[in-house]
């Protein structure tokens, strides 16, 4: 019986121009973002294959303890091209080092133009939550009243059929005849992304996307039958449309235009920058305390050729000792310096991230906003999402400074030079040396300098220079979120999408049980 | 024509569908001036913050040598009128950053203000947009039966009787609507304001009456192609609920679909600027004057050969800095030209075209974002000339321009260095930046006056069965 109603509504609404135009825009659109989704998604891999080349090249040549720095880098989720949230803004790489912790991530690729940081950029749940919501509101705001007016009403009911039935059919093919475009759209759009060899979908992925089209038929079902409800408590399609326009301005348009708003000006923000110039200034001035309490030895003992960044060559035993001496304690205070910056940045950055969780917070108000933030959950795009990655990452430098410790890397003179024990050094009797010949253009330092250069042939074919990372830690760890876990973040919002739906088809139940077909 | 108007006007305002716009206009211009209360509070703190900031810059300065290598910050102020059209002012740059040291004269700008980058992108709710989106809206709305509702209710015929053309009747009609929609718009406008100035966000000075004006102007134009566009429609109709379904759908697409594919194609139609190729060029001019010993020996070393590498190396350094200047200019106009491409693809929306022409009207947007990177240039010239004025004037100088320790050791008060002056953003600037969008907007609303009137005379007196 619902079947044999529900395929007439499917019917009748397919037919109708307000389906036609729209379905043709709304796959135009997607259609339009799918592609271009695609295109930036390719860059952000090229990107991101090019910071990890980056890192694992600087990983290889590293030859010294101060060279390494096994970055993590993070790569871009395919899932954002159909919600992007925050996936590129959030930042894809965390810096692993001594001297600083992150309370934010690095960015890739080159910087954005500010400019166009003023437009709005549209997505999948965009589109369906613009466009196609518009269209659950055309097609519903008359499925009741329209009939009423055009007379069809009082010919079906005169059929023996209960009116909760008639009802629950017209739910259900309006639902239909709703999903109908957006499966179409989607298939599109999944076929468009799946067409790039740079996006490569897991099982899990899949998973998501499948839920994410769920997620959307359910949306796009609580919006029709919230126009019905309107449709079975009003007596012409005029007043009917009205009600249903103003409730998707407000709601929609409204609601989402003040929301970030709102949370943007409403929470109060630190200012900082100088206490991190103060935390570095105090840092140096306690290292530098330690070098007067231990004094270093002559300076024509702390004499070194620099290859290259932090990286010394043929220094004097003696001047080798009191640098990892001093490394010992000044890479300490530079760890510690780094842990309390990072504290004092988070005290900085949270009234920041609490203005975006605030968005995702409040969007539970409508159900369109409550749409997209439920979407940005399925595809991975939250700002929470991309701190589990600054979370592993922290972890993952917390293992690699144990490693460090573990070797004595701090206290060894492999952290700033990679000579060998024996390496004759540049002066080899520093105590025989006068002032003279020290001068940089004296003829002793200029045949020394002959010989580094013959050294540093030696040294290039030198395989005890390597640095043998095999036993360090590596990042490894599946940082996302497990689909399990992001369902549990979802239940609020999916709680009001489900009584949104029921509630409104018990309330569109109730009104057309009492409606008067006259 | 006068009894049409009158009566429409008095069904208007006892009509629910009014008062609730009525509602609608005052909610939202309520909310605007809540939101912009609390935004001013930020963003005064901020600006003095970001002027104290550049004021030290400039005490740093005690004699010639420093004057050149020091990187001094010009400001952008907030324009006042933010929000009536943001503008962007969210977003674009408001600090510029400049250097008259030789190699270094490449002008930056920046965004200094707070923004939250992890906040997704969004459109603060100023009139502007209250205006494209909910007063558009609004007169669909209003004026969606203007003339199939009397059809239905066989009034239309009856009104006919009377001995006056069919255009008289929409013109009152449309007066009506117009006025109704205004004195709304007005009064929503008045709350705004009252909020703001109440709370002391902005001083109601003659700049703001002229902002407010203007836009009033603008909503006007945006509202009588609405109103035109809706009663045509209505003339042309079946059923009234037909013409509202037509016109909202036509809404839908032209302001909320059109504006944000545009996005999607500007964004990608100009390639983005590739700022790493500027450090690169900086690194490999550097390397290549110390592999050549090319360097700065210290100003007594120096006199021996008078200068001879130092001459060489601001030489060198003079030809580098033409590059970059090139590549830094190429970049900026890159950015700009994205964003203008975008904004002129919108203009296939009215609610663009609107959106061109306050922000036009108002010298914010883009005109004053190009503006002030042209300032920040021209600040430089200024800056050097400054320079090479007091150089001259000292013979113990050893002349090389702009290379700090290389000029007059003269001691030079801060004070009198020329400071950033602001903009100076003429009307004619804002015209000939907007009159794409204000002609289109104008071409626009005489369009639907001319489909009205055509509609209006070959719509069907009776209701069609």
């Amino acid at each position: 019986m619902i079947w044999t109603l529900a395929r007439k509504e499917l019917l009748s609404n397919l037919l109708t121009l307000r389906l036609g135009i729209t379905f043709l825009f709304a796959v135009g659109l997607i259609a339009l973002t799918s592609i271009i989704g695609s295109m930036d998604f390719s860059q952000r891999a090229a990107d991101y294959d090019d910071r990890v080349r980056d890192v694992r090249h600087d990983l290889e040549k590293a030859t010294v303890f101060a060279e390494v720095g096994p970055h993590v880098v993070a790569r871009p989720d395919p899932l954002s091209i159909f919600s992007r949230g925050v996936d590129r803004n959030g930042g894809q790489f965390v810096w692993i080092g001594i001297d600083w912790v992150g309370a934010s991530m690095g960015r890739l690729g080159s910087a954005d133009n500010n400019l166009m940081k003023s437009l709005v950029e549209i997505d999948f749940v965009a589109v369906v939550m613009l466009l196609l919501s518009f269209l659950a509101v055309v097609l519903g705001f008359d499925a009741v009243c329209g009939e009423r007016e055009s007379g069809t009403l009082r010919q079906l009911l005169t059929n023996p059929v209960p009116r909760g039935a008639v009802i629950w059919a017209k739910l259900l093919g309006g639902t239909i005849s709703l999903c109908l475009p957006l499966i179409v759209a989607f298939g599109l759009a999944v076929l468009i992304i799946t067409v790039n060899p740079d996006v490569d979908l897991g099982s899990m992925e899949w998973l998501r996307l499948g839920l994410l089209l769920l997620l959307s038929c359910l949306f796009l079902a609580q919006v029709f039958a919230m126009s019905l409800v309107v449709s079975t408590h009003t007596r012409s399609p005029s007043t009917s449309l009205v009600i249903c326009l103003f409730g998707w301005l407000f709601l929609n348009i409204g609601f989402d235009s003040a929301l970030p708003s709102l949370s943007r000006y409403g929470v109060q923000e630190n200012t900082f920058q100088q206490f991190l110039d103060e935390l570095r200034a105090e840092r140096d001035e306690a290292i530098a305390q330690w070098e007067a309490n231990n004094p270093p030895p002559p300076d024509r003992y702390m004499r070194a050729i620099e290859v290259g960044g932090p990286r010394i060559r043929y220094g004097h035993p003696r001047g080798y000792e009191w640098r990892a001496r001093r490394n010992a304690y000044a890479l300490e205070q530079h760890l510690d310096s780094a842990r309390r910056g990072h504290q004092f940045q988070m005290v900085n950055y949270a009234p920041l991230a609490r203005e975006v969780e605030l968005v995702d917070e409040w969007a539970i108000l409508s159900p369109f906003t409550n749409y997209r933030a439920l979407s940005k959950q399925l595809a991975r795009s939250t700002l929470a999402h991309k701190f589990r990655l600054r979370q592993a990452g922290h972890d993952y430098r917390d293992t690699y400074i144990d490693y460090l410790r573990g070797h004595g890397a701090f206290a060894s003179r492999r952290w700033f030079t990679d000579d060998p024990v024996d390496q004759e050094p540049l002066l080899t009797d520093p105590e025989s040396l006068t002032p003279e010949m020290l001068a940089s253009d004296s003829p002793f330092m200029q045949a020394r300098m002959a010989w580094v250069q013959d050294q540093e042939t030696l040294a290039a074919a030198d395989s005890r220079r390597q640095l043998d990372l095999t036993s360090m830690p590596r990042f490894g760890v599946d940082w996302r979120e497990p689909l399990s876990q992001t369902l549990r973040h979802m239940t609020p919002g999916l709680i009001v999408l489900f009584l949104l739906l029921g509630g409104s088809t018990l309330l569109a139940i109730h009104g057309f049980l009492r409606y008067d077909p006259q | 024509m006068t009894e049409v108007l009158l009566h429409q006007l008095h069904d208007h305002l006892k009509s629910l569908r009014f008062q609730a716009s009525l509602l609608a206009l005052l909610l939202f211009f309520a909310v605007n001036g809540t939101l912009y209360m609390l935004k001013t509070d930020r963003v005064d703190h901020e600006v003095e913050r970001l002027e104290a900031e550049s004021s030290r810059r400039y005490e740093q300065v005690d004699d010639l040598s420093s004057a050149v290598s020091n990187v001094y910050s010009l400001r952008l102020g907030p324009l006042g009128t933010e929000f009536i059209a943001e503008g962007g002012s969210n977003w674009f740059a408001d600090s510029g950053f400049v250097s008259p040291a030789t190699g270094r004269g490449v002008t930056s700008i920046d965004r200094r203000g707070a923004t939250n980058n992890w906040m997704d992108r969004f459109e603060v709710l100023d009139w502007a947009l209250i205006a494209r989106v909910v007063l558009s809206f609004l007169a669909i709305v209003l004026a969606y039966d203007g003339l199939s509702g009397e059809r239905e209710t066989g009034t239309l015929s009856l009104l006919l009787t009377h001995p006056i053309s069919p255009v008289r009747i929409l013109v009152g009609k449309f007066l009506a609507h117009l006025l109704a929609l205004l004195a709304a718009l007005v009064l929503g406008m008045l709350v705004s304001l009252l909020v703001l100035s109440l709370s002391q966000s902005i001083i109601l000075s003659a700049e703001v009456a002229a902002a407010a004006g203007f836009f009033a102007v603008g909503c006007t134009l945006y509202c009588a192609l609405f109103l035109l566009l809706s009663l045509g429609v209505s003339a042309l109709a079946r059923t009234s609920a037909s013409s509202l379904v037509i016109l909202v759908l036509v809404w839908a697409v032209l302001i909320v679909a059109l504006p944000q594919a545009a996005y999607l194609i500007g964004a990608h139609a100009v390639p983005a600027a590739d700022w790493d190729r500027l450090d690169d060029h900086e690194e490999e001019i550097a390397a290549s004057l110390s592999r050549k010993g090319i360097l700065l020996r210290g100003r007594e070393k120096g006199r021996g050969d008078d200068y001879s590498l130092e001459r060489e190396w601001a030489a060198r350094m003079v030809e580098s800095e033409k590059v970059e200047v090139q590549m830094q200019r190429g970049f900026q106009d890159l950015e700009t030209r994205q964003y203008e491409l975008t904004r002129r693809m919108a203009l296939l929306s009215p609610g663009s075209a609107f959106q061109g022409t306050i922000e036009a009207m108002l010298g914010t947007g883009v005109v004053r974002h190009s503006a002030f990177v042209s300032a920040t240039w021209q600040y430089l010239d200024t800056l050097r000339d400054f320079i090479r004025a007091r150089d001259a004037a000292d013979p113990g100088s050893p002349h090389i321009l702009f290379v700090a320790d290389y000029v007059s050791d003269q001691p030079v008060d801060h004070r009198d260095i020329p400071r950033f002056a602001g903009l100076d953003l003429s009307f004619a600037d804002s015209v000939g930046q907007g009159w794409l969008s204000v002609s289109l907007l104008l071409l626009e609303a005489l369009a639907a006056f001319f489909f009205a009137t055509w509609a209006v005379l070959r719509a069907p007196v009776v209701m069609r069965s």
